[in-house]
């Protein structure tokens, strides 16, 4: 009976635990968290200043359509569009936007029949819909599968008089044409096979109606919309040496080697011009043509009379545009409508090869957006710089970096240093408060100083498109940008890597981030070293390398300038160091490599012996099946800086499973068809030092999405159940048993024992985008796994609800360790939506770093939007409460010491009555 | 023959060599992509009127509610497939393969359970319940869908007010006030004189002993002040009235 009644009590403690799961204030809104809305690369846009709610309606490479504010750049509205191919956007079309009556559609808007704007994406089935440009709301929509599916993908459409062409070319053939009524998908019942045998892939282009094609020193066109097919011949005066561009807005008019080459007759432009790039609009009721070149960061927009080909003065202007936007190509431009207007009503719209949209007005930069960080590959939290009078006294603390020798024990002249530091801070102080101080440096006034927490810290964010971001974690401000053109994404599906070489804890020495990137023309190996405070090239900057990377590890640091080397492998299994004066601490080094096709292992040795470093390969593994059809479809390591505090778990019966920690320990996923299955999916835990698979499991019928995530002893992954249709998750933990093997050094050389493996599934009902474990400064918090999901949250689950020790029968036992039975279905309560409704759209990863709190984990969510926030798994213990009440304490107190004082005084007269007696 | 008679159906109708869906019953049979309909019921349909939207922007619901067409999402596996709502609340699916889906109503602010949508290969539709731990259990809900607002999200904690009766009812002031109670009541329940001096003299010269000491070194060392001495005398004077009771 006594135990039993023990026995409830943690049982409750759990479930409060459970229930009073960290979750935000309705007054912390805002407070720690921000996101960003991004729509991504801009496709096409029509910016439309004469409407009466002047807006850009836009498309995207990331299948978004949206309309954007013309004064700030925000957002009015944005719709996400189904993933690619589904949804990647063919054409925008705006009706009423533009002076030219023929591309106006026949009904007025409002109606069912006529449109405000529509789209075309997709191409099997190719879907159309009709937008409320004001809302974004669909007013209709109507899709149509093609029977080829293959030859669709190269499918074009044009849009002319209200009727909407669909052209399938069949490569060195003919072309196919058919033709909708755009708002009701209705066919007109013409559709034509227009024969040409020499189109191929890469020559041809669509022009408003006509499709041109380059051949030799002629371009070949027709026009697609006429009934005739006439074939047009059009000479050139020197063969193109690019791909044709079309100029939109114009019918038939395409931009070779930077010249315009009007195919249609009835259609004349100004041949003489040569520019990068060109666009069509209207100003003072004139036809004109815009174009726009870099010249020495200095972009110079001009523009001309289509009907006589006279500049149009009023338009030239020189806007200097900073080097961090890439190569800017003029979109598309609008001018307020107005009688003799001055052309300060222009707003001229720019898509850059760095992915940004910029918008020029008046000679300067009205506005940019980043779009670029809607593909955000690799993230790091990078700590502040010390201020200048605590830096000193850091430096005093570890003696002078770099200047060990000056450094003695001698205690005069240390507390004369100790003196002396305190009465310049005590100057300065004094300085700053009469306002004579030294001016403060430039991130200081940026109010880039490190907080008391560790929580104001600067992120770094690598994008696709190779701009690097230096964001403030707390305001979201932008400090700095570079941009990284020609580089890519490394084989095998490894994204760009940003890493860090020196942290900002070594005082006087700067800290030194490095990212490693693809050469885009050559395949060769690219680095550029920066400082992650000030964004500025560090150590010579960019660096080409001569070899091709094929795995890369960072080395300890090094005692001289603390920093840690890189240790990359190269395409012949040669390692190089960099910086090379770290080639010595490459000695003695295991690496590993995973190719995803073959999903073969192999496993490096590396030596340094006479100067030289080598490698030797001593283990791989096929993980590719009897026919070789497994691919690898996930990676997991254990992240580089975590700490497991805890060595073990405390059973029931008072005794010690101690966990299985191993450092090396990788899991690998793997997934091949199968005939009987549908679908297999093997996991396999590999040691990656010495090769030895440590544990496998099968999954059958069940397929990707596969998100994972290992931390400490455990393992949880997510994968989609064909049988029963429903998303799971796996987890997984690991014990060595009741003893420790050896407690104080791991070694994956000497054989150690065979973990006990514990496991268990449970039910979702969501689908996971991605997994992630919170992770603190010395690992003493709960680990909590962060869950991202299909529709944009991010839910914080604790580890002890995917436990995989959860007893199924409600034992003793289970009750006593403080696991809670085993639900198959895990909950999802709204209060543990850590991005509350702030949904981050298209959500593809969460990165999390420690502060300087071990309670507190901060937090990067990305995908097309960007979330950043921080969270305390088991809640911020080591901070007071916000909500702290100073008032209350002093008051109590106050009373406390006077109540205390008065009784002391009566107690006392009260004594001096009684000795009267 | 069964890819003949797509060819066959095809030409029939367009002509064209492609299929336009969502006008003909026919037509999605022959393609194989069907079109799911319903209609989303707005979100403020479950605000009482005149109360502010439940979400992080502060603006009342009557502000937004041009906009919650936009803020509605309709997806079918992650975004694979999805659905736009129209002013009045209709969406359409358009070019969906048959086969089981659970189609997911998500609006930031409020909560919408999901459908599993069933098309069988025949273009019979069925909408169900969603029913993840016994898939087997079926519970059909009408078709075309009808989706309705469940209840809005509950992202936040309500922060804890500051009341009288809470601190008055915590376990720690319980404790300090009722052996408060016990001591100041006890002794004047107490009605026998002679007990009662004994008490006093018994108890109070050993409180007299220790606590004003304490009390006088803080207040010392609060203001400054050396200990008077007045105050030291009762306590021998005390003392010794004990010791002679004593003896």
């Amino acid at each position: 009976m006594l135990e039993k009644k023990f026995g409830a009590g943690p049982w409750f403690a759990v479930l409060l635990m459970v229930g009073a799961c960290s979750a935000l204030y309705e007054d912390q809104i805002k407070k720690f968290d921000w996101r960003a809305e991004n729509v991504g690369k801009l496709q096409q846009s029509v910016v439309d200043l004469n409407h009466f709610q002047p807006r850009i309606l836009l498309s995207t490479e990331e299948g978004v359509v949206a309309s954007v504010n013309v004064k700030t750049g925000e957002l009015v509205w944005r719709q996400v569009l189904e993933q690619k191919p589904r949804g990647a956007i063919k054409l925008l079309q705006v009706s009423g936007f533009s002076d030219e009556s023929s591309d106006t559609a026949a009904a007025p808007i409002g109606s069912n029949l006529g449109f405000d704007m529509l789209t075309v994406q997709g191409h099997a089935p190719a879907l159309v819909r009709g937008w409320n440009s004001n809302l974004g709301a669909i007013e209709w929509e109507w899709s149509t599968m093609p029977l080829n599916t293959e030859r669709a993908q190269e499918a074009l459409w044009f849009y002319s008089h209200s009727v909407l062409y669909h052209v399938v070319p069949t490569w060195r053939s003919h072309l196919e044409v058919t033709a909708y009524f755009a708002s009701s998908g209705h066919s007109t019942g013409s559709s034509s096979k227009v024969i040409a045998s020499w189109i191929t892939a890469e020559s041809c282009l669509l022009s408003g109606s006509y499709y041109v094609c380059v051949d030799g020193k002629q371009l070949i066109s027709i026009d697609l919309a006429s009934k005739s097919g006439q074939v047009i011949r059009t000479a050139l005066e020197s063969q193109p040496f690019g791909k044709l561009t079309a100029l939109a807005g114009l019918n038939g008019v395409v931009i070779a080697n930077g010249k315009l080459i009007s195919v249609n007759k009835d259609q004349s432009v100004c041949n003489s011009l040569q520019s990068s790039s060109y666009a069509v609009g209207s100003f003072n009721y004139r036809k004109i043509v815009v174009y726009a070149d870099l010249a020495s960061n200095n972009l110079k927009i001009n523009a001309m009379y289509l009907d006589n080909c006279s500049p149009v003065v009023e338009l030239e202007q020189n806007v200097p545009f900073p080097e961090h936007f890439g190569t800017p190509q003029l979109n598309s431009f609008d001018c307020m409508h107005r009688k003799n207007g001055d052309g300060k009503g222009c707003l001229f719209l720019f898509s850059t090869s760095a992915e940004s949209i910029v918008a020029v007005q008046q000679g300067r930069i009205r506005w940019s957006r980043e779009e670029s960080l809607a593909n955000v590959i690799d993230s790091l939290f990078v700590d502040l710089p010390l201020a200048d009078s605590e830096g000193t006294l850091e430096s005093e603390m570890k003696g002078k970096a770099g200047d060990f020798t000056s450094f003695d024990r001698d205690i005069a002249s240390a507390f004369l240093r100790r003196i002396t530091t305190q009465a310049v801070q005590i100057r300065s102080l004094f300085l700053h408060v009469i306002g004579l101080g030294p001016p403060p440096t430039a991130t200081q006034r940026a109010g880039l100083v490190r907080d008391s927490f560790g929580l104001h810290k600067m992120l770094v964010l690598l994008t696709q498109a190779g701009k690097i971001f230096g964001v403030d974690n707390i305001s979201g401000k932008h400090h700095w940008q570079l941009y990284l053109p020609n580089v890519n994404g490394f084989d095998n599906a490894e994204n760009m890597r940003l890493i860090v070489q020196r942290s900002a804890k070594h005082f006087p020495l700067q800290p030194l981030c490095t990212i490693l990137a693809k050469d885009a023309d050559n395949g060769y190996g690219v680095l550029y070293r920066f400082n992650p405070i000030t964004g500025l090239a560090s150590e010579g900057g960019l660096l080409h390398l001569d070899y091709k990377i094929k795995q890369l590890s960072l080395l300890k640091e090094t005692e001289k300038d603390f920093v840690r080397g890189v240790l990359l492998l190269d395409a012949s299994n040669e390692v190089h160091v960099y910086p090379p004066h770290a080639t010595p601490l490459a000695d003695g080094l295991y690496l590993y490599t995973a190719d995803v096709k073959t999903a073969e292992l192999s496993g490096y040795f590396v030596k340094y012996a006479g100067g030289k470093l080598s490698s030797t390969q001593i283990w791989n593994a096929r993980l590719g099946g009897h026919n070789s059809e497994q691919q690898i479809i996930g990676v997991a390591a254990k992240n580089p800086i975590e700490h497991v505090h805890s060595q073990g778990r405390v059973l029931g019966d008072r005794s010690v499973l101690y966990k299985y920690i191993n450092p090396n320990l990788v899991a690998f996923v793997t997934q091949a068809p199968d005939a009987t299955h549908k679908s297999l999916l093997n996991l396999y835990l590999v040691d990656v030092v010495s090769g030895s698979v440590i544990f496998t499991m099968t999954h059958r019928k069940v397929r990707a999405p596969l998100s994972i995530v290992h931390s400490e002893n455990w393992l949880a992954y997510s994968y989609f159940n064909e049988k029963v249709r429903r998303t799971e998750i796996t987890t997984i933990e690991l014990y060595e048993g009741k003893t420790q093997a050896n407690s104080s050094v791991w070694s994956s050389l000497q054989a150690p024992p065979m973990p006990l493996v514990e496991r268990q599934s449970y039910i979702i009902p969501t689908l996971v985008e991605v997994l992630r474990e919170t992770i603190t400064e010395r690992g003493i918090t709960n680990k909590h796994v962060l869950i991202g999901t299909a529709s944009g949250s991010i839910v914080e689950m604790p580890w002890h609800l995917l436990d995989p020790r959860r007893p199924i029968a409600s034992t003793t036992q289970g009750r006593e360790e403080g696991a809670i039975p085993y639900i198959p279905e895990l909950p999802l309560p709204t209060e543990s939506h850590i991005n509350y409704n702030q949904t981050v759209a298209r959500l593809r990863n969460i990165y999390t770093a420690p502060s300087g709190l071990e309670s507190t984990c901060l937090v990067v969510a990305t995908g097309l939007d960007l979330f950043v926030t921080r969270v305390a798994p088991s809640k911020t213990f080591d901070l007071l409460k916000e909500d702290f009440d100073y008032i209350l304490i002093s008051i109590v107190l106050v009373a406390l010491t006077s109540g205390s004082l008065i009784v002391k005084h009566l107690a006392s007269r009260k004594l001096l009555k009684q000795a009267w007696k | 023959m069964c890819l003949k008679f797509i060819v066959f159906a095809a030409l029939i109708y367009s002509g064209a060599g492609e299929v336009v869906i969502g006008q003909d019953e026919l037509v999605d049979e022959v393609s194989g992509l069907y079109t799911i309909e319903g209609r989303v019921a707005p979100p403020e349909s479950i605000f009482p009127p005149g109360q502010g939207s439940p979400g992080s922007r502060g603006a009342p619901m009557s502000k937004e509610t041009s906009k919650w067409q936009t803020e509605v999402s309709i997806t079918i596996n992650d975004g694979e497939f999805k659905g736009f709502v129209r002013e009045d609340g209709q969406f359409i699916i358009s070019g969906v393969p048959s086969g089981s889906y659970i189609l997911d109503v998500h609006h930031p602010d409020v909560f919408y359970e999901p459908v599993r949508v069933e098309i069988n290969p025949k273009g019979k539709f069925r909408a169900r319940k969603v029913n993840y731990v016994q898939p087997a259990q079926i519970m059909q809900v009408p078709y075309p869908l009808r989706m309705k607002p469940l209840m809005p999200f509950k992202y936040f904690q309500t922060r804890e007010q500051w009341k009288i009766t809470d601190f008055l009812f915590s376990p720690m002031v319980l404790m300090m006030v009722l052996p408060l109670v016990l001591m100041l009541v006890l002794p004047k329940m107490i009605n026998d004189p002679e007990t009662k001096k004994e008490i006093d003299n018994l108890q109070f010269p050993k409180m007299g002993n220790d606590m004003p000491e304490i009390s006088e070194m803080l207040t010392s060392l609060l203001t400054g002040k050396q200990p008077e001495p007045k105050d030291k005398k009762p306590v021998p004077a005390a003392r010794q009235t004990k010791k002679r009771k004593d003896q």
